[in-house]
């Protein structure tokens, strides 16, 4: 398969064409990306009633620019208040934070931006190069792959998002046994759905993703009463517009950082489960360990500004790429695009390159648009950005709790989603309390229909044998692979105790 | 493996770590009791996930009865009982939800959407009358122009509905 450049160009210009609604997108991701505590998948979430409405490319290209402008806004107040706007942020503040300190506050604001942008831009554009070898990959997952595929998935989410990967597994299993409660496949007889017709036709996801995601957070908000200690506040007041132009300068003279650090969250991004948090800390890491001035890391250095901010925007291309190559969501806000791609009809996986080649490409072009016009967007505005963070707390949960519960009816509108959004927002609660990873669950319930699919077909090809499951090279080899990423924490974890008792009993000695 | 105290200089609280488990086992022997008279291609997948699923769980109990017979934990619920004035206004939010869901029949969805905003922000500690109803007023005029006016969804409708039909055509 060679690239269609008829069909990029076409979709170039039509994302070019989107421009009313990319800017605005964009406004509101930097605002949603800057709110500690919120983010890209709630603010999707609030507006799925929204997206809902719309054309599927018109709300793909809305989502992906909110989508990667948060991932810009994060890093705004861990520069300015040293409170990370999400995850993905958390590695900017070692630097960032003390050259605000240092009066250079401005400069650092302009490095994080024009590193997220041309680390996303780069990383995008890199995707779109390496798309008709991505198609290729629909071409050999049949049943029995997809099968071992999602479970691969659930694994590496489990294993390496998860903090304890035997709550990531129990999450993600739970997940899948939720997505299975309806009407089987062949027979259409109901199974585990309490009686509730409702819950013939399944599990339905969007009231699923407010509960766990939305509601659950607002529940966990409660105990604050600012989203920003008071020191935050103040430092939110003074915020200045200076220098813009030195920051400029600095970020262009470190075009090859901002290049190759937006390449590790570009392969990061990649990995199912492996988001934005850890793309941004291994590149800050790489970052100092090839630099000729590491001992300058953590005093409040440009480069150390740039490796997090790049890595983390690489991310955003990066996890849409399985989501689109074998319809497995590579992290959470691709989970809400998958959902609203879904109630449009669209099949994220293997033959999305065939079927619609259109949206196929469009994710990743819209994304590079995104990126283009973002660029024109982020510096007149973000001398207002760190002020949003002033919203208290007992506004904010009202809004939240009362919007997302609303938009739980848009899919099917049904009354009873609403409650069993809330009803997962409770699950959501003690998931969160106690450390069980909810992407886990989310992404268990998102692909529980398409693994009974899947599983259901290699059986009935091999006539109920279970055998059929390691029946292939691609199956096994993917076998092997699930099985050292379940071994490899273990095993770390093993030479860690060794290693702590041996330094205790060297000591004792 | 992180299992963090929940009680600080004391030792960590791991009751509340069933509660996730002890849920999904629930419904996988659910699950199991609605498709034990079924044909297999029904139940394949159920038996599948739902033996993998036991099988964790029961990895994780032991795992949390040696650190308890160790002495190393407790099977306290601290996790999820901490900061009792942040409980009662959880509480109040989770019953304020409830409450918008069971009027919206019965009041339609601007006044129960009006009145939930409005219990959600008085549970919250909003007591100043302006921010309060102008909050919640904005909210509800907000999305009734969205949903009712603009989208036409099937919100169920109640008087505020009715009485402005006649100025909006929904």
């Amino acid at each position: 398969m060679e690239w269609n450049w008829d069909l990029i160009l076409q979709l170039t210009w039509q994302q070019f064409g989107y421009w009313w609604v990319i800017i605005p997108a964009t406004i509101l991701g930097i605002v949603v990306g800057a709110l500690p505590g919120f983010n890209a998948q709630n603010t999707l979430i609030i507006l799925l009633p929204l997206t809902l409405t719309m054309d599927v490319s018109l709300a793909l290209t809305f989502m992906i620019a909110v989508y990667c402008a948060s991932h810009l806004g994060g890093g705004i107040p861990s520069i300015l208040l040293n409170i990370p706007g999400n995850g993905g942020a958390a590695a900017t503040c070692i630097d960032g934070y003390p050259m605000t300190k240092k009066g250079l506050g401005q400069q650092a604001l302009v490095l994080s931006f024009v590193a997220s942008v041309f680390g996303g831009l780069i990383a995008t554009l890199l995707t779109i190069a390496a798309l008709p070898i991505l198609a290729q990959i629909g071409l050999y997952m049949r049943s029995v792959e997809m099968v071992v595929v999602i479970l691969f998935g659930l694994t590496l989410i489990a294993v390496i998002a998860a903090r304890d990967m035997l709550k990531g597994l129990i999450a993600g299993a739970f997940g899948l046994l939720i997505g299975i409660i309806g009407t089987d496949h062949v027979y259409s007889t109901p199974r585990a759905t309490f009686g509730f017709l409702e819950l013939y036709d399944g599990v339905p996801l969007v009231p699923v993703l407010i509960g766990l995601f939305a509601i659950s957070e607002a529940l966990i908000m409660i105990e604050e009463e600012m989203i920003v200690s008071e020191s935050g506040r103040q430092h939110s007041h003074t915020v200045r517009w200076e220098d813009t132009l030195d920051g400029l300068k600095m970020s262009l003279e470190r075009w090859w950082q901002i290049t190759w650090t937006g390449l590790i969250g570009l392969v990061i991004g990649i990995i199912p489960g492996a988001g934005a948090s850890i793309a941004s800390f291994v590149a800050y890491q790489q970052s100092r360990l090839f630099s000729k001035t590491p001992h300058l890391y953590g005093t409040g250095h440009p480069e150390g500004v740039i490796a997090p901010e790049s890595a983390n925007n690489g991310v955003t291309s990066g996890t849409l790429v399985p989501m689109m190559a074998i319809g497995v969501p590579g992290g959470s806000t691709a989970a809400v695009m998958m959902i609203v791609v879904q109630y449009h009809g669209i099949v994220l996986g293997p033959r999305l390159f065939t079927e619609r080649p259109d949206l196929a490409y469009g994710v990743f072009v819209s994304m590079a648009v995104c990126y283009i016009l973002m660029i024109l967007t982020i510096l007149p505005l973000a001398r207002y950005m760190s002020r949003v963070v002033l919203i208290p707390i007992k506004y904010l949960v009202p809004l939240i709790t009362m919007l997302t519960i609303v938009a739980a009816f848009a899919e099917r509108e049904y009354v009873f989603d609403m409650g069993l959004a809330l009803a997962f927002g409770l699950i959501g609660y003690v998931a969160h309390k106690t450390q069980f990873h909810v992407t886990s669950i989310l992404i268990g319930v998102i692909l529980g229909p398409l693994f009974e699919q899947y599983l259901l077909r290699s059986l009935r090809l091999s006539q109920g044998d279970p055998m059929v499951l390691f029946s292939s090279t691609i199956g096994n080899v993917l076998w092997a692979m699930l099985v050292v990423s379940l071994l490899l924490p273990l095993w770390r974890e093993w030479q860690l105790s060794k290693t702590e008792a041996d330094a205790k009993f060297g000591g004792e000695a | 493996m992180s299992d963090s105290s929940s009680r600080p200089g004391g030792k960590p609280s791991l009751g509340a770590d069933l509660v996730i488990p002890g849920l999904a086992v629930a419904l996988a022997i659910y699950f199991f009791a609605t498709i034990q008279d079924l044909p297999w291609e029904a139940t394949a997948n159920a038996f599948a996930i739902g033996a993998i699923l036991l099988l964790l769980v029961a990895l994780f109990v032991v795992r949390i009865a040696l650190k308890v017979l160790r002495g190393e934990a407790t099977l306290g619920f601290d996790k999820l009982m901490d900061r009792p004035s942040a409980q009662w206004k959880r509480v109040g939010i989770v019953a304020a939800i409830g409450g918008f869901v069971a009027l919206l029949p019965w009041l339609g969805f601007t006044l129960s959407l009006f009145l939930g905003m409005m219990a959600s922000m008085l549970v919250m500690g909003v007591r100043e009358p302006k921010p309060l109803l102008g909050t919640a007023l904005g909210v509800a005029a907000c999305c009734y122009l969205m949903f009712i006016a603009l989208l036409d969804s099937n919100f169920p409708h109640g008087p505020v509905e009715s009485l402005l039909a006649p100025l909006f055509g929904s």
